[in-house]
């Protein structure tokens, strides 16, 4: 299983305006609106939030990965987010957060969910990868990197 | 250590069972030849026909050199009168089940102090404990909290629809950085597994835990366990255990309804009880139970002496659309029975019993224990040693014991998830889990 069966080139929000966490939060499930993959940003939003109460994915060192289900859904989908000002996310280590990597799942995805999560949380282990991340130019850049970066595995 | 056991029934032969698995020297006297040649054929331990309260057969058991004696005979008076007895040969421990003995009762006239008895345990008090654990935290079914509450040992079942069915330890493991917790075990087909890095979960598994307190919430989210709180309980059986386990129910703020036929017994529940509903029908009135909400309830809890009837209750209570039935059987055969027939959890005061005393029967450096699944292994909580040859290493860097996993460290300011980067700090406490072949070796490395 690759994170890229489930990230499209198309969802890779480079620059987020937001500063803010359900601002930031929209402007990534709105991507997938627009695809035309939710037909409700609003609840997507309103989903991870409601998962963030339970304690924040902000995992600290600028990372955060907010999940959540949707009924919609009949596949898991995943959307990158990079701000490079930070967005502040309640992180684990109260630092503003630059990268996001946001999942939303079919209610009943099985162990799908748990697989993708735990595959993202590897690949965000790799420093190296993180720093490079935030080098990249463009979207097409950072999806490639994504992608070569989720082969070596 | 010597382990005088004196009462070979379900108490004296869960407890001889373990301590003797765990490399102790134990001896069991018994009265009853039969029931001591049943116990001698299954466990390794010396058995003794006579009476517990009688000078020469203690002297006989090797009272002289005993470090810990438990009398758990059927018999208040036996169990008191043997204790009295290794109180006079200079016992260090000493324990006894009294059934007329209660800690939650009002002042009693005597007390475990004034007899000079370590422990003296009553079986009501440690299954009415074990029901409310067990029917506080829906779909757990353990729980064990470790460092004053801040440390959780969970157990799940893992079905064939739970998200983390298929899933292997390694993945779980990744997932760490968001979700901190630690498997330290799987029980499969009644065995316990240490799991590593590709082992899998499967539908059916029961899955543990360590985790802390504070992302008890989130983790529940993970394994698909987030609309599953506890609200409304229906205790059937309004005695003793079923008295208090609705007290401490209602004084953690659930809303508790119990049910007895007995019009005197519900009288005085209702003026020892402050905010529980106080219903006087038969636990099998479905029909009247049902217009006390029995569809919505969380969790069904039948406690009455009569276990049959216990079984019964609690088939029509799930039946009716309650949520979990929690049961108390003491008859073995049925304690292992009752699952297969759909009943949730089954609560026996005799395991109830052997696994409190185990609780106590760890001393020293040892903080806090818990016990799973009727006894096939330990959680312990223990203190690192100042003098610890691997103070201040990792936990990658060091051997510890087979059959033991650290789940976590408990330091004077933080507490740490157990990884292989853990630093083992003498001075800070481990919460450890262990099988019960390793709780000796386990004991040795921290030098309790």
């Amino acid at each position: 299983m690759k994170v890229v069966d489930f990230l499209k080139r198309e969802w890779m929000v480079s620059e987020l305006r937001s500063v803010e966490k359900s601002d930031a939060l929209a402007e990534m499930t709105e991507v997938l609106e627009k695809n035309g993959i939710i037909t409700d940003s609003k609840k997507a939003v309103d989903v991870l939030l409601e998962r963030e109460r339970l304690g924040s994915t902000g995992i600290g060192e600028g990372i955060a990965i907010p999940h959540g289900k949707l009924a919609e859904l009949d596949t898991v989908v995943a959307v990158f987010g990079r701000s490079k000002a930070g967005v502040s996310f309640d992180s684990m280590d109260g630092a503003p957060v630059h990268i996001f990597f946001l999942l939303l799942a079919p209610e009943n995805s099985a162990s799908t969910h748990l697989k993708v999560l735990a595959r993202i949380s590897r690949l965000l282990k790799a420093r190296a990868f993180r720093g490079e991340l935030l080098q990249c130019a463009s979207a097409d850049e950072l999806f490639d990197k994504i992608t070569a970066e989720d082969e070596k595995y | 250590m010597r382990v005088i056991v004196v009462g070979a029934g379900e108490v004296g032969f869960h407890t001889a069972e373990r301590l003797s698995i765990e490399g102790h020297e134990v001896v069991v006297i018994e009265a009853d030849r039969q029931r001591l040649t049943q116990l001698e054929e299954r466990v390794n331990v010396l058995g003794l026909e006579g009476n517990g309260a009688h000078a020469e057969t203690l002297e006989e058991a090797g009272v002289r050199n005993c470090g810990l004696f438990i009398a758990v005979t059927d018999i208040d008076e036996v169990n008191i009168v043997a204790c009295l007895l290794a109180r006079e040969y200079d016992v260090p421990t000493k324990i006894a089940r009294v059934k007329a003995f209660s800690q939650g009762g009002n002042t009693p006239v005597l007390s475990a102090r004034k007899l000079g008895i370590e422990l003296i345990i009553n079986p009501l008090d440690a299954v009415a404990q074990d029901l409310i654990n067990t029917s506080m935290h829906s779909s757990a079914l353990e729980i064990a909290e470790f460092a004053d509450g801040r440390i959780l040992f969970v157990g799940y079942p893992v079905t064939d629809e739970n998200p983390a069915c298929g899933v292997t330890m390694a993945e779980l493991g990744d997932l760490g950085m968001v979700y901190p917790f630690v498997i330290v075990a799987i029980t499969r087909e009644g065995k316990t597994i240490i799991p590593r890095g590709d082992d899998t979960l499967e539908g059916g598994d029961h899955v543990f835990l360590v985790l802390r307190r504070q992302d008890h919430d989130s983790v529940r989210y993970l394994f698909g366990m987030e609309n599953e709180r506890v609200n409304r309980v229906m205790v059937l059986g309004g005695g003793e255990v079923g008295y208090r386990t609705s007290r401490q129910l209602e004084k953690a703020g659930l809303r508790v309804t119990v049910v007895d036929p007995d019009p005197d017994v519900c009288d005085r529940l209702a003026e020892r009880l402050d905010n529980a509903t106080v219903i006087n029908t038969e636990i099998t009135d479905v029909e009247i139970l049902k217009g006390e909400g029995l569809s919505v309830t969380d969790v069904v809890v039948v406690t009455t002496a009569d276990e049959e009837k216990n079984i019964l209750a609690a088939l029509l209570a799930k039946r009716h659309g309650a949520e979990r039935a929690l049961c108390v059987v003491d008859n073995p055969d049925y304690v292992s029975l009752a699952p297969t027939l759909g009943i949730d959890a089954c609560v026996s005061p005799r395991l109830s019993t052997a696994s409190a005393i185990l609780k106590y029967v760890r001393r020293g450096g040892v903080l806090s224990v818990a016990t799973v699944e009727e006894n096939q292994a330990e959680v312990i909580e223990v203190l690192i040693p100042a003098e610890a040859p691997y103070g201040g290493k990792r936990l990658k860097e060091v051997s510890f014991p087979h059959g033991a996993v650290v789940g976590a460290i408990v330091g004077k300011d933080e507490i740490e998830i157990a990884s292989g980067d853990t630093v083992l700090q003498p001075g800070a406490r481990a919460v450890v889990f262990a099988v019960p072949e390793s709780v000796m070796a386990v004991e040795a490395f921290f030098g309790v």
